[in-house]
């Protein structure tokens, strides 16, 4: 035993995961927090009214009264930015939310049935993998109009195939641990072994998964976005902020298109650490 | 067989016979099976891995595999099991029978305290308020002798060893006040001395509950000491079924004589296993299951199956078994199989 630990050890410190992968995830949180925080208290923290049109101070480099500069309606990019915090950490929860409400809910049901309940779910499921989600997001755009409720539907039914799977595979490996057996065989209603047993035992790997998912939950919603889909103006959004930039790009401006993107590159790399680092932490437990 | 008439019996199996169906394949687990277990008795299941004991157990509480053809009758307390619908099952397993496993450290949720795992049957079965459920399940801690019930109602599993787990189990199965009690292989996982006070449990507990009690264990010495009755099983069918006195004194089927030979023992330097493996009932080609691992084996044996019959007060099926009582088994050389 003690071998065996110390083994482990060493392997753990050579790659620097322990402490690395520790700390990465700490970072993340920490930023997250930040992100969250400011889009919370986005009306005290913003300079400036962020859809306030000036034509006359459009493009401006960095200033005192513009920390960011303005965007080429002369709108402060910092005020929009802090304000475009709500709709893309908003917009991902939803998909999120949504995909592992329903996600969750066809992978057990699935798992636990098995037999043909779970072949016709499963075939479900792989056709709207076999489905692009920003294709359907489109589709359902032109259905329902533009706008983040539309995108955040599409993407959160293009999501659940992820965490249906996912789901589904846990829980079938939890289904046939012999507790869960005993507890058939106590008598139990399959409802609440599932509701006080399964799922809170499958619970951080659905939190891993649903975590990696808000990341990309958030590049697609800003492509969207970026598209014209999504967030429609003058409402502040990151992914419509760098598709609202791209003149400024080109006039020698970037600030108003780098800062939302440098923003979405932190987040997004923050919800994969700390998606990670819940997988990695399950999987030394189960070690 | 001497079955108890239905209405005194706790459980009753009768000529179970079971056969699992994968694609066009039926693979027969059981033959035949007839086992009864009266009110306040411990009947012993006994018999090598693979052998049919715990799906004959797992049988009585109505746990079948999905895809079976099951011929037979299965009664507990008068339920028709094999019949019954879900919610008379459900209803089966939450009051009437209980079961207990080998592994407690594997049939409990890793991530609960004992205290939620005991009161949550008692919640939901009973209908006990909080507080309720909270004193009977710390009263079914005492009775199943742990040392400290309030403390380890807040303790989580891993925080126990293997007996106290055990018994911890034994006081969620007792929670129900069940008539039956299913235990499968309940000492395998346990040391020696943990097996010794868990057995005198069961014993407590039949005396002080009138619990019916079903052990299933290889444990030949174990069962002797503490069943009244023991069926012995080999390849899906009971070979042998006495009472525990009997069985021991003169073991009638050469599968119990091997069995018997083949414990460990102070005043013996070598081991005589049983030669050879331990068949499934699907591997067996017409004649007696045992027969490829048989010293006496003749050739009737090999050509049809024994019937049951009466020697001594013992049930036996075995073609030899009129003769006089296996004489000690030597070390067993006819170990091919067919």
């Amino acid at each position: 035993m003690a071998v065996m630990t110390e083994s482990a050890l060493v392997r753990r410190r050579g790659l620097g995961r322990r402490f690395g992968g520790n700390k990465a995830m700490t970072l993340s949180i920490g930023v997250l927090t930040l992100f969250v925080l400011v889009a919370l208290f986005a009306p005290w923290l913003a300079p400036h009214d962020p859809n306030a049109v000036s034509l006359a101070n459009s493009l401006q480099g960095t200033s005192a009264d513009h920390l960011l500069g303005t965007d080429q309606s002369g709108r402060d990019v910092l005020s929009r930015l802090i304000y475009g915090a709500r709709s893309s950490l908003l917009g991902p929860l939803g998909v999120v939310v949504g995909a592992t409400l329903l996600g969750v809910t066809i992978g057990v049901v699935a798992a636990w049935r098995g037999g043909w309940v779970d072949t016709a779910l499963s075939r479900a499921i792989e056709l709207i993998f076999a489905f692009p989600g920003v294709l359907l997001a489109i589709l359902l755009v032109s259905v329902l109009s533009a706008g983040l409720k539309a995108t955040v539907l599409a993407l959160a039914i293009a999501y659940t195939p992820y965490m249906a799977r996912m789901t589904r595979s846990a829980a079938l490996s939890e289904r046939h641990r012999p507790y869960i057996r005993a507890l058939e065989i106590q008598g139990f209603p399959a409802v609440s072994i599932i509701v006080r047993h399964l799922l809170p035992n499958i619970a951080p790997l659905v939190l891993a998964q649903a975590s990696l998912c808000f990341g990309y939950a958030m590049i697609d919603l800003a492509g969207l976005s970026f598209l014209g889909f999504g967030v429609q103006p003058p409402q502040a959004d990151w992914g419509a902020m760098i598709s609202e930039g791209q003149v400024a790009l080109l006039q020698g401006a970037p600030l108003s298109a780098l800062a939302p993107g440098v923003l979405i590159v932190c987040a997004v790399v923050g919800f994969s650490l700390i998606g990670e680092g819940v997988a990695d932490r399950i999987r030394r437990a189960d070690r | 067989m001497t079955t108890a008439p239905p209405s005194t019996a706790m459980l009753a199996v009768e000529d179970l016979t079971l056969a699992v169906r994968r694609d066009e394949d039926v693979k027969p687990i059981l033959a035949s099976v007839s086992l009864s277990c009266a009110k306040g008795e411990i009947v012993g299941l006994v018999g090598e891995s693979g052998s049919g004991k715990s799906m004959t157990l797992r049988t009585a509480v109505g746990l079948t595999p999905a895809k079976a053809d099951i011929s037979g009758r299965v009664q507990v307390s008068g339920l028709d099991v094999l019949g019954a619908s879900g919610k008379e099952l459900s209803k089966l397993r939450s009051r009437t029978a209980s079961m207990i496993f080998q592994d407690p450290r594997a049939h409990i949720n890793p991530f609960q305290r004992i205290g939620t795992f005991l009161c949550e049957g008692l919640r939901i079965h009973q209908r006990m308020s909080k507080e309720e459920a909270a004193r009977k399940a710390t009263g079914l801690l005492d009775e199943v002798g742990l040392p400290d019930p309030a403390r380890h109602m807040r303790q989580y599993p891993h925080e126990l060893s293997g007996g106290m787990l055990q018994r911890v189990m034994i006081a969620a199965a007792l929670a129900s006040e069940p008539e039956l009690l299913l235990a499968d292989e309940p000492t395998t996982a346990l040391d020696v001395t943990t097996q010794a006070e868990i057995v005198s449990i069961l014993l407590r507990l039949r005396r002080d509950r009138g619990l019916s009690i079903v052990l299933v264990t290889h444990d030949l010495d174990l069962a002797v000491s503490a069943c009244d009755r023991i069926h012995v099983m080999y390849a899906g069918s009971i070979v042998e079924v006495a009472s525990a006195a009997e069985l021991a004194r003169a073991p009638q089927h050469p599968y119990t004589a091997a069995l018997f030979a083949a414990r460990p023992s102070p005043d013996r330097t070598e081991l005589k296993a049983v030669s050879g493996r331990p068949l499934g009932l699907y591997e067996v080609e017409g004649g007696c299951a045992f027969a490829p691992r048989c010293p006496k084996a003749i050739d009737l044996c090999q050509e049809t199956a024994p019937e049951t019959r009466l020697v001594d007060g013992h049930q036996v099926a075995c073609h030899l078994a009129s003769e006089p009582p296996v004489q000690p088994v030597g070390p067993l050389t006819k170990g091919e199989r067919p």
